[in-house]
């Protein structure tokens, strides 16, 4: 092994601190493993996580006199503003065991509204000190229900049931709801983007960075009356 | 910028060692998203030694020892949390480096930091001596005293089998 080039002199090549030098031009192996590392740079460059880590960056570097969590909650403002929402009725899975997310109107919980119902999204937390519940339709337009216009994640109390508000009416049409839970701020517009992207592409959406635990509900018309 | 970067350079060291750290991150602790937490720590410790990182003269050394101390921390306190259990979100991973995670994780309650990152930097970047010794910064003579030492602790984990 201590004939060829470490990882570390590779990388070193990668990142065009070095020359490929005598030994790279002359070991097949070596060279293989170069191609290998830069194919693997190029697509860790093109992960979802790879500007949304920028992005979180350059927020903390270009504010530092702030506390780190401070620019998400700006979006508690947000909070005030009454977003309707359609969402369909309900067929509620949770996904995982600790957090959940539900419908519930007048504290009742609602699985099957119907349309021009009004009902209010409610989290279990779990523990977790921030959520942020985004949703997609059949085709393919993504929202961002709580915070409502909020540019990250909101505060969540650490309470076991969470109601948040305002209040969606519910309109026909399957709607897919996320809530995400975390410990800090996730950014709404690269969540949205990563939701965005998968949802096209038939994909799952990909965990994202930061994000500790989710909650999912598929939400699919009733039968009519 | 107050960090000391204009956003042009920090965009350019972004670009060109964020990949690689990513990849050493999650090579030992196993998880995409914990991986890019990592790299966001590990800039954040560059961007308040902006100008010393400027000034190195072997810079992915520093990235290498910055990266592997950021991760083993994270997997440790995953550890704490979490107990041990397993360490990886994805199902391609290769066994051996689940093996060497899962090692490394045993280590942690016992080794002091610097002979945890020698066997990181061993077990599972399967680093030479020398090169293990420029990361951290001491003499090979040394890092193979303490990788014997790993070893011995090692095999103790495992009942002497190893």
């Amino acid at each position: 092994m201590s004939e060829h080039l470490s990882d570390l002199r590779l990388d070193e090549v990668v990142a065009g601190l070095q020359a490929p030098g005598s030994h790279l031009a002359a070991c097949d192996t070596c060279t293989q493993r170069l191609a290998r590392l830069r194919q693997d740079a190029a697509a860790r460059r093109a992960a979802p996580g790879f500007e949304w880590t920028y992005q979180r960056l350059n927020a903390r570097a270009a504010a530092p006199a702030d506390p780190w969590w401070s620019w998400a909650l700006g979006g508690l403002s947000a909070l005030a503003v009454a977003v309707l929402v359609t969402l369909a009725p309900v067929d509620v899975n949770r996904v995982k065991a600790g957090a959940f997310l539900r419908t519930e109107s007048h504290g009742v919980v609602l699985s099957t509204p119907r349309p021009g119902d009004r009902v209010t999204l409610v989290v279990g937390p779990a523990g977790h000190r921030f959520a942020l519940v985004l949703s997609a339709t059949d085709d393919h337009a993504v929202e961002q229900l709580w915070p409502a216009g909020g540019p990250a994640s909101g505060p969540v109390p650490g309470k076991a049931r969470v109601a948040l508000q305002p209040e969606f009416e519910v309109t026909p049409g399957r709607v897919r709801v996320w809530a995400l839970f975390s410990d800090r701020p996730l950014l709404a517009a690269t969540a949205r983007k990563a939701l965005e992207e998968a949802d096209r592409a038939g994909l799952p959406l990909p965990r994202l960075p930061g994000e500790i635990e989710r909650a999912e509900w598929v939400l699919t018309p009733a039968d009519p009356p | 910028m107050a960090s000391g970067l204009e956003r042009p350079e920090l965009r350019a060291l972004y670009e060109r060692y964020a990949p690689l750290i990513h990849r050493r991150a999650f090579r030992l602790v196993g998880r995409e998203a914990e991986a890019w937490d990592v790299v966001q720590e590990v800039f954040r410790m560059l961007l308040e030694k902006a100008d010393s990182f400027r000034g190195e003269a072997q810079p992915m050394t520093f990235i290498y020892r910055i990266t592997t101390n950021v991760a083993l921390n994270a997997l440790r306190h995953r550890t704490l949390r979490e107990g041990p259990g397993p360490v990886t979100d994805d199902p391609g991973f290769e066994p051996g480096d689940v093996e060497a995670r899962n090692l490394l994780a045993a280590l942690g309650r016992s080794l002091d930091e610097q002979s945890l990152q020698i066997a990181a930097l061993h077990f599972v970047d399967g680093l030479t001596q020398d090169d293990i010794g420029e990361v951290v910064g001491l003499s090979r003579k040394t890092v193979g005293k303490k990788l014997d030492s790993v070893r011995q602790q090692a095999r103790a984990l495992s009942g002497g089998a190893a």
